[in-house]
């Protein structure tokens, strides 16, 4: 079984930072993620995107950034904060659904590591 | 530990607010809101003890911004800090929440030691904001405190070294009553009407304080000269302004010319200029001059010198020989103190008896002076003089502060004197703080012996209440009140009504301060008792007194003996009628020593004992069985006559209900069947003395509610009682309502004195022009109102209302007055209420107005 440690470093979240934030309670860090995979803005994101509807995009993923830079996953905090800048200046922009997929494959790999940490629980 | 701190977090997204919950809950019990309007409703329950706001910008329903602003905008809620959790993606957010009024920003990935640690920075800093606000700042007026005050005021002399200013402080002198009568909160009302004066006034030239209760103090630049019209202006203001009138406001002025001495002294300065006039009526404000500085430097001699000269026996006692009129005998005297002080001399009193008051110095003096009063009594005692009363002076302070009864007690008992040789002076006044308290060690004082006497009635603030709440056994007249008093026309005038009050209270007066024959005669004439003043004699020497006790003695040893004293009485009389000569030999043994005890073995002897000293009657012991069916004669008379009905009467007699029944029927008061314990009878003939007392105090007072002080007559209470009680058969009545025509007008001119003058006139013209059975009463300030029943005859009731109108006429016309009276006339029928006959009245008394000065008119539809 991993540890929390390893499986975020394999990730490449920063454990140190993350879990000061989380005062060292690997049990909360998890709760708190999977509460993530509850939260509906990535979801309200395409939608809005789909629309072609720039406020409530940026709403969302102004939200997502907030949420992920806390949980402290870096990969898929970066690919937020790449599509969020242009979102916000209210650039009309050809590349937001590949900049959403990124979010999307991003938020894939978090659960992934989610399940990973899952799996070892079970094991 | 104290509650925790509250936090309210407002965020949106719940893994947000939920991360900041647990990094703050640790130390912080946390409040939750999703959006700005949620927010709104937990502030409105919690507001005031939520010590700090998280608040996210970007919500749905209502955003951080829009919260922001109706936060600051509510007076209630702006002082709750606001730290605003932003992203780290540009400084467009955090510059927007700072000036919507946020108090700093956290950012988002949340650091929670960087939260933590602002959190508690911010909540800190507030905290020491509020605090410092409420030491700087009078809750209640706004007005700087008495510290910062000070603060300011050494800042501001700092940085202005070639300024000059001046420190304005004002007491209010009645504060304390004004809250009494009006309550704390239109005293506090009161308050916020000075501070507004004084910043109104200061505006940017000074600051203001507020010090404590009344006091207010403010510092301005410096002028040359400050009127009274400027102070009388400022308290009329303040007047108008406020619920309560008659506000007496005393201003102190120190010019701040000596920076040298402390601030808070130069404030004390003022202050103390500010007392020197307390309670001086005419006087608004007062200078710190050298006059006053003198006078506190005095003082401060007198202070520093006090103990020692009460050890060294500077203080002299001086008796002032109180003399009675009906012989002109030497009566009794009044114990003073001289301090004869080595370097000063003779000092008068006046000089440091209200200082010794203040200071409560006083105690400690009048302690002393009684005791020489008594040692003085035990010397002539011994030396086999008359047994003189001696009267000392009891402060305020002394019922107060110490336990005076028994310390009086063992004071007189180490002597060996009665207490009753004591008389003790007391000053009564209608400020009293502690009434209850004054009332309670009185009448303790009283029941052990003491005599009571009321110093300086008629001057300062006396009430008639008071007299009659106040067990006291001797009235003292001040003596300026006498003064101005026979210079008044004989038959007019307050002293002759406070003398008939003072003999139906069965207490004597005492007049003092007679200076000339005049006086004398005049209180000669209405009755008054003793007099005491410099007519007669100044207070003089111990010796010089014992001197003229020598030469003619005393002469009224034996009306200062009794056990039970009284001034104008002998011994109260115990009438013990029965046949048994061995029974009344008992109760002679029982009662004696208390009370004279007369015996009666018939009905005649019975009946000529109350022609003797009926009006000294305590109480009848009254055997059932007398000879010859004298018993019923006996109590028969009693109850006929009017002096004798209220004397209690305890009936004895075998063991028979028939009796006894018989006898109570017939007004005795109870019943003691024989044989009993003399023991069971002193109780029941002092149960039944206790009875037959408190009915005729609440007899007085019901007569005190009911009676126009001024005329005697009944007043508007009164008039209305007596009303309810009229019968069939006085029916119809007619209802004269009289109203003087000018008495305001003469009261603004020549003065209350000439309008209550006129007012007893009227009542005067009235009584003399009426007969027994009418009813008369003063019915409102200038109105009065005369009721003659059974009468139906227009004509006869017109001509009494002419008659009584133009007998004022005259009257007034013949002292040069011009003041005339109209009269309103009503015949009242069964079935007419009684609001509707005065309605009437002052219908038709509005017609005669109109009509003409001085005349009448009838009542018709």
């Amino acid at each position: 079984m991993k540890t929390l440690k390893e499986a975020m470093e394999a990730y490449g979240a920063d454990y140190g930072v993350t879990m000061a934030r989380f005062m060292g309670n690997e049990t909360m860090y998890l709760k708190f993620l999977d509460m993530l995979f509850r939260d509906d803005n990535l979801q309200k994101l395409g939608e809005a995107l789909q629309k072609g509807d720039l406020t409530r995009a940026f709403e969302a993923a102004h939200t997502l950034k907030g949420v992920v830079g806390n949980m402290g996953l870096t990969p898929l905090f970066r690919a937020v904060c790449a599509i969020v800048e242009p979102l916000r200046a209210g650039e009309a922009r050809e590349d937001y659904s590949a900049m959403y997929q990124e979010v999307v494959t991003e938020f894939e790999k978090a659960d992934e590591l989610r399940r990973s940490l899952k799996e070892g629980e079970q094991a | 530990m104290l509650s925790q701190r509250k936090i309210l977090v407002v965020e949106d997204n719940v893994i947000n607010r939920t991360m900041l919950c647990e990094i703050l809950s640790g130390q912080y019990q946390v409040l939750q809101a999703e959006n700005g309007q949620a927010a709104l409703s937990v502030l409105k329950e919690n507001g005031d003890q939520i010590s700090l706001i998280l608040l996210d910008i970007m919500m749905p329903i209502m955003d951080g911004y829009t919260f922001l602003s109706i936060v600051k905008a509510d007076k209630a809620l702006s002082a709750i800090p606001v730290i605003v959790t932003t992203q780290s993606d540009g400084e467009s957010d955090e510059v927007a929440a700072l000036s919507h009024g946020a108090s700093d920003f956290v950012a988002k990935p949340y650091k929670p030691q960087v939260i933590l640690h602002r959190v508690a920075s911010i909540i800190n800093l507030r905290e020491t904001a509020a605090m410092m606000h409420q030491v700087q700042y009078d809750r209640l007026t706004g007005l700087f405190t008495k510290e910062f005050f000070y603060q300011r005021v050494k800042e501001i002399l700092l940085r202005n070294p070639n300024r000059s200013y001046d420190i304005i402080c004002s007491n209010i002198d009645n504060f304390k009553l004004i809250n009494d009568i009006f309550g704390m909160p239109a005293g506090d009302q009161l308050l916020r009407i000075v501070a507004e004066l004084y910043i109104k006034k200061v505006g940017d030239k000074g600051i203001c304080g507020r010090f404590n209760a009344d006091q207010f103090i403010c510092l301005l630049e410096h002028r040359e000269t400050y009127t009274d019209s400027l102070f009388i202006q400022a308290s009329e203001q303040i007047n108008s302004l406020s619920s309560a009138k008659n506000i007496m406001m005393k201003w102190g002025i120190y010019e701040i010319v000596d920076r040298t001495i402390s601030v808070e002294k130069m404030c004390d300065r003022a202050l103390l200029a500010a007392r020197s006039i307390k309670g001086q009526y005419g006087k608004f404000c007062a200078a710190y001059d050298d006059e006053l500085r003198s006078k506190l430097l005095q003082e401060q001699a007198i202070t520093d010198g006090m103990e020692a000269a009460l050890k060294e026996g500077q203080f002299e006692i001086y008796l002032q020989p109180k003399y009675r009129i009906k012989d002109d005998k030497l009566a009794g005297a009044e114990a003073l103190v001289r301090w004869n002080h080595p370097k000063w001399g003779m000092q008068s009193p006046g000089l440091f008896i209200p200082l010794f008051e203040r200071n409560g110095f006083i105690t400690q003096l009048d302690q002393y002076v009684w005791n020489q009063a008594c040692a003085t009594l035990r010397d002539w005692d011994d030396r086999g003089f008359d047994p003189l009363c001696v009267s000392v002076n009891v402060s305020r302070a002394d019922i107060y502060n110490t336990d005076l009864p028994d310390f009086l007690l063992e004071m007189v008992r180490r002597h060996g004197l009665s207490p009753a040789r004591l008389h003790l002076e007391i000053t009564e006044s209608a400020y009293t703080e502690n009434p209850h308290q004054l009332i309670e060690t009185v009448a303790h004082l009283r029941e052990v012996g003491f005599v009571i006497e009321m110093d300086d009635f008629g001057s300062g603030y006396s009430s008639l209440n008071m007299l009659n709440n106040l067990p006291i056994d001797v009235l003292k007249l001040d003596m300026k009140f006498i003064q101005s008093e026979t210079a008044k026309p004989i038959n007019q005038g307050i002293l002759r009504f406070i003398m008939s009050l003072a003999r139906w209270m069965n207490l004597s007066v005492v007049a003092e301060g007679v200076e000339n024959r005049d006086q004398l005669e005049r209180l000669r004439e209405i009755g008054c008792d003793y007099v005491q003043g410099y007519y007669f004699a100044r207070p003089m020497p111990c010796g010089q007194f014992e001197a003229l006790l020598q030469e003619h003695g005393a002469s009224v040893q034996e009306e200062y003996l009794q056990t039970e004293p009284r001034y104008d009485q002998g011994a109260p009389v115990l009438l013990v009628a029965d046949e048994d000569a061995a029974y009344r030999e008992q109760v002679k043994r029982v009662f004696e020593g208390r009370y004279q005890v007369v015996e009666a073995p018939d009905q005649k002897a019975a009946c000529q004992c109350f022609s003797d000293c009926g009006h000294r009657m305590a109480a009848v012991i009254l055997s059932m069985t007398l000879p010859e069916q004298g018993s019923m004669t006996v109590l028969e008379a009693m109850m006929r006559e009017k002096h004798s009905r209220h004397i209690p009467i305890i009936a004895t007699g075998i063991q028979d209900p028939l009796l006894e029944e018989q006898a109570l029927e017939a007004g005795a008061d109870d019943y003691a069947a024989k044989p009993h314990h003399q023991k069971s009878l002193w109780k029941r003939v002092h149960r039944a003395m206790d009875l037959t007392a408190s009915r005729e105090r609440e007899r007085r007072l019901q007569d005190e509610v009911y009676r126009d002080y001024l005329t005697g007559l009944l007043n508007r209470r009164g008039f209305d009682s007596v009303m309810e009680t009229l019968q069939q058969e006085h029916l119809p009545f007619a209802v004269i309502l009289f109203d003087i025509n000018q008495l305001k007008y003469i009261n603004h001119t020549f003065g209350h004195d000439q309008g209550d003058r006129l007012l007893m006139q009227f009542g005067e013209i009235l009584r003399s022009s009426t007969r027994g059975g009418d009813i008369l009463a003063r019915y409102g300030s200038d109105e009065f109102v005369l009721v003659v029943k059974q009468m139906r005859n227009e004509n006869a009731v017109l001509a009494k209302g002419r008659e009584i109108c133009q007998a004022f006429l005259s009257g007034c016309r013949q002292n040069a007055i011009s003041a005339s009276c109209s009269a309103g006339i009503v015949i009242a029928d069964a079935g007419t209420a009684m609001d509707t006959v005065m309605k009437r009245t002052s219908l038709a008394l509005t017609r005669a107005k109109a009509s003409g000065q001085g005349g009448c008119c009838l009542w018709k539809e």
